[in-house]
């Protein structure tokens, strides 16, 4: 697709095509405009379109409504519950991950290669699977969870479960974030800081880690945003217990079931701007974190 | 400070990088450690630097007279340049050169002030004093070079070691950079070790060469003893272009006009006679120790004159360098026939294989 030529068709479209083209000059690369355009009607049709759906209805609703809706004290919780148990896995994730993704690119052993396709595992397991075999372990009964009894902890049917869970699906982000990077930065960067004098402590804090800190910045959103939506795994080890293990995510279905579509989209909307908020935080800290690379 | 590496021997799985090499650096001397890739020279700096520990059984690593075997690279304070710079990507210039001071232990970190005039003295030798606050990939692969060895002269080591400091470089920026650290050596002083596979760069640039070859030293000598008087064929042949002539039989030596060849030659042990091209003199008259020979090739553009030459007898290939001003008087063509007469020539036995 060339310039003007279709400004008749997608006229948006040519519109940014042209303006790139004079910015620019000529591209070397082709398919500006037709890439572009795809993948802005691609993200409208996946994407935008349902998420403006939901702030229609959600405007739709009457205020007062709205208001009740959101600020009932089983829907606070169950946002507080949501969100912190996301982050809190999120957190888990990132240091465990850094840590797989540390042996996997750093060390050579038997299996390594079985270790580092097991780590998709979590992605391939439908999470309804997970959240079955999960409680089943962690259970008062199950395997692990008859040896934490005994010391007061309980996992399953306990916020501690959905912790669990969600760092259970969130694995592998984190760690398929950092490991390219980790395989890039090569040992020669530590060979360099040991030979300027630095200790091993030394060497990880001031030049490993913020050479990863953005890719793990990365993984941590993307971990978080998945616990944050995740229902399937939950429903199971977390026992739904209205102000103590219910999630969100839950809620909203929970009032779906009992057609209060009002509620559900007006919990569904907070939900939405909270993430919102929270991803562009994330985003300025890793604009931050990398703003000395080109 | 001097180094002086024992019988060093390293082997990775089953293939030997070093073969029981031993070398002294004096102090304050500028050594190249030159050869082929593959031959070992990386990784004898490696060891030398504490970044590589070399086999068990080998002998030790003194600098002066202390046994540094046992130390990392972390206590053994020597400045090592990489070949690819190795800069901290997310630190500015001015805190990759200052990284070496301020993971000093606290009781004998400069302060602040100390640090930054350090670091500001060392970036005005490198003369990369306006780009401090700038990130590495704002710079050229030549300034990057210099930012590397301020940062690995801001700890002040005793030895300097470099890997290929000028590899990355195109041809220009390193002929700039290699007189720039020869003058910065000269000023400070410091026992340096390079490793490089240029020969030019070595014999301009250091007091001593060592050449290595698959895992063992060749030769170590002077710039001169080395290429004047190379051990064996393959120093002779890794330090300049070079022409053979065989000498299998009495009648080749002859042939190639070579009376002392039979001298040189113990018993009926071959030799091979070899020659540098600058060495081959070409004339218009023969004598009893020319070969006949036809020129195939000219290209005179350059500081020398290179002609290709076929011998008329064995039709192998002779190439060789005169000045252009030689050039000029013999006003040689593409196709006739001239005369060639070996000068200093070398021999080896013809056993040794290269």
């Amino acid at each position: 697709m060339t310039d003007g030529k279709d400004s008749d068709t997608m006229p948006g479209i040519t519109l940014y095509s042209r303006n790139a083209a004079r910015t620019t000059q000529r591209n070397i690369l082709p398919g500006f405009g037709l890439t572009l355009g795809y993948t802005l009607v691609y993200l409208s049709l996946i994407v935008l379109i349902p998420l403006a759906a939901i702030s229609l209805a959600a405007v739709k609703i009457e205020p007062g409504q709205f208001w009740a809706a959101i600020s009932d004290p089983r829907v606070v919780a169950s946002y507080r519950l949501s969100f912190i148990a996301a982050l809190a896995a999120a957190a888990i994730n990132t240091i465990f991950g850094l840590l797989t993704a540390w042996v996997l690119v750093r060390y050579r052993f038997a299996g390594r290669k079985l270790l580092d396709a097991m780590v998709d595992l979590p992605f391939a397991l439908p999470t309804a699977v997970a959240g079955i075999a999960l409680t089943t372990m962690y259970a008062p009964t199950g395997w692990i969870g008859r040896l934490l009894a005994p010391l007061g902890i309980q996992i399953a049917f306990a916020p501690l479960g959905i912790v669990v869970a969600l760092t259970f699906i969130g694995l592998p982000f984190v760690v398929r974030t950092v490991q390219p990077v980790l395989e890039d930065l090569g040992t020669e960067t530590e060979e360099t800081a040991a030979s300027l004098g630095a200790s091993r402590i030394q060497t990880f804090t001031r030049v490993i880690f913020p050479e990863l800190l953005p890719s793990l910045l990365t993984g941590f959103a993307l971990a978080f945003a998945r616990a944050l939506g995740e229902y399937g795994s939950v429903v199971f080890i977390s026992g739904n217990m209205p102000m103590r293990t219910e999630i969100a995510p839950l809620l909203i279905m929970t009032k779906l079931e009992q057609y209060d579509y009002a509620g559900a989209t007006a919990i569904a909307m907070v939900m939405l701007v909270l993430s919102f908020l929270l991803l562009l935080a994330i985003n300025l800290l890793q604009r931050w974190a990398t703003r000395s690379r080109q | 400070m001097s180094i002086q590496v024992n019988n060093i021997s390293k082997t990775f799985g089953s293939f030997a990088a070093l073969k029981n090499v031993s070398l002294t650096v004096n102090d304050g001397e500028l050594v190249a450690l030159l050869g082929p890739s593959g031959c070992g020279k990386t990784t004898l700096l490696r060891i030398i630097a504490g970044l590589e520990f070399p086999d068990p059984a080998s002998g030790p690593v003194l600098f002066h007279t202390d046994d540094v075997s046992r130390q990392d690279a972390r206590r053994r304070r020597v400045g090592f340049v990489f070949q690819h710079y190795s800069l901290f990507r997310h630190m500015n210039i001015f805190d990759n050169v200052a990284f070496g001071l301020r993971v000093r232990p606290r009781n004998v970190r400069p302060n602040k002030a100390e640090i930054k005039h350090r670091v500001e003295s060392l970036l005005n030798l490198v003369q990369l004093e306006r780009h401090a606050a700038l990130y590495p990939w704002q710079l050229s692969g030549g300034q990057r070079q210099r930012v590397a060895l301020a940062r690995a002269l801001a700890v002040e080591p005793k030895i300097l070691l470099l890997d290929e400091p000028f590899g990355a470089l195109d041809a220009k920026v390193r002929k700039e950079l290699r007189h720039w650290l020869r003058r910065l050596h000269d000023e400070m002083a410091i026992t340096s070790v390079f490793v490089t596979h240029d020969q030019e760069e070595a014999l301009e640039l250091a007091d001593r060469v060592a050449v290595l070859n698959t895992g063992r030293i060749e030769q170590v000598g002077t710039p001169e003893e080395v290429y004047d008087h190379p051990a064996n064929p393959f120093v002779f042949n890794f330090l300049g272009n070079v022409n053979i002539f065989h000498c299998r039989d009495k009648e080749a030596r002859q042939q190639v006009g070579l009376a002392q060849a039979a001298a040189a030659t113990t018993g009926e042990k071959v030799a091979a006679a070899y020659v540098r091209p600058h060495d081959i003199e070409i004339s218009r008259a023969a004598d009893s120790e020319t070969i006949p020979a036809r020129v195939v090739h000219i290209a005179a553009a350059g500081p020398v004159a290179k002609i290709q030459l076929a011998r008329l007898d064995t039709r192998e290939m002779v190439h060789a360098e005169i000045t252009r001003q030689k050039y000029r008087q013999l006003n040689l063509n593409t196709g006739e026939s001239v005369y060639i007469k070996l000068q200093n020539p070398r021999y080896f036995s013809e056993d040794y294989v290269i």
